[in-house]
């Protein structure tokens, strides 16, 4: 009996001993802060242009806008569609070209919805300048999906933009960290647009190739309308629901607003013709009136408050959709 | 007596300190421990803070279901808004080394449609017949967009991703593919034992038990005979009582007790002149080394100082070399 309690004395004596030199259960911990705090980092971003690209590529094969879903879809998806009727009937035109290669990434921060995702292509082609792509994502069960391009301004340049370290965060289109907020701006540029080039706001904003070539086809289209008693006349409606401002690393903003323009061509006892080129856009019976419908993709950068530079339009397209009677 | 004493208690001190060193061995904690909690959601969340709390331990997360599993990890606000309409299970925290604790978080409630009352007044025409399905069915939690997910981790019925895997400040959730829940999480963490004393306690355990057997074998056996026998041995070697008054003069016990006679080197002092052709001719000897001619072949003839301090030295240098007849009639 005493032989097994000096035993026991002895294994607790070990026992007790190991326990004493057990460790402690560390103490909870905070994680430290994410080193890139961006919502799309580029792992992420070329997942993104790889499932961007290889539904469009899809669909450009097959000239088939019903197989843009996922990935393309909005203002885009309408413009290739027309692309799409237009190669159909001319196997000689060319869809736009889009890299698929990227030379900068402007990646969304902040933990809100919709997050837009924009991107600046190489150079397509020699003669042709960087595109600027728009993804958009409307809720964290979406995919980020391309709803708009447009190509840069001659000679414009894009502002430095904040990197994935932080992301870039969106701005609402009233906010007052620009001036003139991002709405405003783009409402004051439409009316630069439809007034022409001696409008009041000609001198709020900097020169862009985008209203210079909008005015001359304008003057020319007016002159031609003139001439058989008809008219001619520019429509511009923004879509502000689809519009997005983000906000630059010097404390300026990027804006991205579509647009669509609508071309009255009135003539007056005669009948309008549609070129050939553009027929398979077209619908309706042809009188004396002809609309061309455009889907336009603005950018327009807002430099900070206090900058003496002006808004300017850094990259725009005008593609035509749509060729209508009415 | 007294150090036999010491010994055996040494040795029962060392029976002590050595069973508790081998029960200490016996029963010494692990070095990785593996804290397991059962779950039932297809989703499990591994906070941020708990991914920084397993990296400090350089531990790993591994998840278990069936089907194909997959493991992300994404911004924690990101996360959030996606787990809004889950159910899903946090890992907390562990209190202690085998306990991992859980949350279950509920899916947020959706907003209450119109409460129409319309309730049907016809029943279902088609009643159904259908037996219950042979599998049962889940909702699909990945049939959403991929972008918020950073890094892909996928497993078969089991995904194991380090801590040091996750980019800090973002957390990790493991989703079945097929919806199915999950059945338990595991968090296996590497920590420091201070067990660096068992093995030495075994050691010295082990060299005071030794010593304690040796005094108990000496007191157990008498070993009296053995020390009278070394004791006469000793006494013979060293003549003790044998009337043996030391070793006789001359003999080589004397010579031996005497040492080694060591040749006292008597250098006759030299005259000046002599000295320079001498030393050249020492040289010249020591060149030609101790079996040199001029120093074997006496030199009759040229009569050169060399040949005199040669002759001179080697008499003061070696008494005892064999000598000619003529340089005993010289003397």
């Amino acid at each position: 009996m005493r032989r097994m309690f000096t035993g026991a004395a002895l294994a607790a004596a070990g026992v007790l001993a190991l326990a004493a030199c057990t460790p402690e259960v560390p103490e909870p911990v905070t994680a430290g802060e994410m080193e890139l705090q961006a919502a799309v980092i580029q792992s992420q971003a070329d997942f993104i242009i790889e499932d961007t690209f290889a539904e469009l590529d899809a669909a450009d094969a097959a000239l088939d806008a019903a197989l843009l879903t996922d990935r393309v879809g909005g203002q885009v998806k309408a413009t290739r569609e027309a692309e799409y009727k237009l190669r159909k009937a001319n196997g000689e035109i060319a869809l736009t070209d889009i890299p698929s290669e990227m030379q900068a990434t402007y990646a969304p921060g902040g933990d809100d919805w919709p997050r837009v995702l924009v991107m600046v292509t190489a150079q397509p082609e020699d003669d042709l300048t960087p595109v600027v792509l728009m993804w958009v994502q409307d809720s964290v069960f979406a995919d980020y999906q391309l709803r708009g391009w447009a190509h840069m301004v001659p000679g414009a340049t894009l502002p430095a933009m904040p990197g994935e370290t932080t992301g870039v965060t969106a701005l609402a289109l009233d906010s007052d960290a620009v001036e003139p907020p991002p709405q405003t701006a783009i409402e004051n540029y439409l009316e630069l647009l439809r007034g022409g080039p001696e409008d009041e706001f000609a001198g709020d904003f900097g020169e862009d190739t985008y209203r210079d070539r909008l005015f001359a086809a304008r003057d020319a289209l007016s002159k031609q309308a003139k001439e058989a008693d008809g008219s001619y006349v520019d429509t511009f409606n923004p879509s502000f629901d689809s519009t997005y401002a983000i906000a630059t690393a010097e404390g300026g903003a990027l804006v991205f607003a579509p647009l669509t323009v609508s071309s009255a061509f009135t003539v007056k006892d005669a009948t309008v013709s549609v070129p050939d080129g553009d027929k398979p856009l077209a619908s309706g019976e042809f009188d004396d009136k002809v609309t061309h419908t455009y889907a336009d993709f603005l950018v327009m950068h807002i430099p900070p408050t206090g900058s003496e530079a002006l808004p300017t339009v850094v990259a725009a397209d005008h593609r035509l959709v749509k060729v209508s009677a009415g | 007596m007294r150090l036999r004493t010491m010994a055996l208690v040494a040795g029962a001190l060392g029976i002590v300190v050595l069973i508790v060193g081998l029960v200490a061995q016996a029963q010494r904690p692990e070095d990785t421990v593996e804290a397991v909690a059962q779950v039932d959601t297809a989703v499990v969340v591994v906070p941020a803070d708990m991914v920084a709390f397993a990296l400090e331990s350089d531990g790993r997360v591994a998840v278990d279901g069936s089907g194909t599993l997959e493991a992300f990890t994404a911004r924690p606000s990101d996360l959030d808004a996606w787990l809004d309409d889950k159910e899903s299970t946090y890992l907390t925290g562990l209190p202690t080394w085998e306990e991992l604790t859980t949350d279950v978080a509920e899916p947020a409630p959706e907003p209450s449609p119109t409460a129409s009352p319309s309730p049907s007044a016809d029943p279902s025409p088609e009643p159904s017949a259908s037996a219950e399905p042979e599998g049962e069915e889940f909702e699909q939690l990945l049939d959403t967009s991929d972008d918020l997910w950073r890094d892909n981790w996928t497993g078969h019925g089991r995904v194991s991703v380090g801590a040091a895997q996750v980019p800090v400040g973002l957390d990790l959730v493991v989703v079945s593919a097929d919806g199915s829940p999950l059945t338990s999480a595991e968090l296996r963490l590497d920590r420091d034992i201070n067990d660096a004393w068992v093995m030495p306690l075994i050691v010295w355990g082990a060299i005071l038990s030794a010593v304690g057997l040796v005094a108990l074998l000496l007191l157990l056996i008498d070993v009296r005979p053995l020390q009278a026998r070394g004791e006469e041995w000793l006494a013979h070697r060293q003549r003790i009582g044998t009337g043996d008054s030391g070793a006789k003069p001359g003999s080589r016990r004397a010579r031996r007790m005497e040492g080694a006679a060591v040749p006292a080197v008597d250098l006759p002092d030299e005259p000046d002149a002599a000295v320079a052709p001498g030393a050249d001719a020492d040289a010249e000897a020591a060149k030609d080394g101790p079996e040199g001619e001029a120093m074997d072949e006496p030199d009759a003839g040229d009569g050169s100082d060399a040949d005199e301090d040669e002759a001179a030295a080697g008499e003061a240098v070696d008494p005892y070399a064999p000598r000619t007849e003529d340089e005993e009639g010289g003397r």
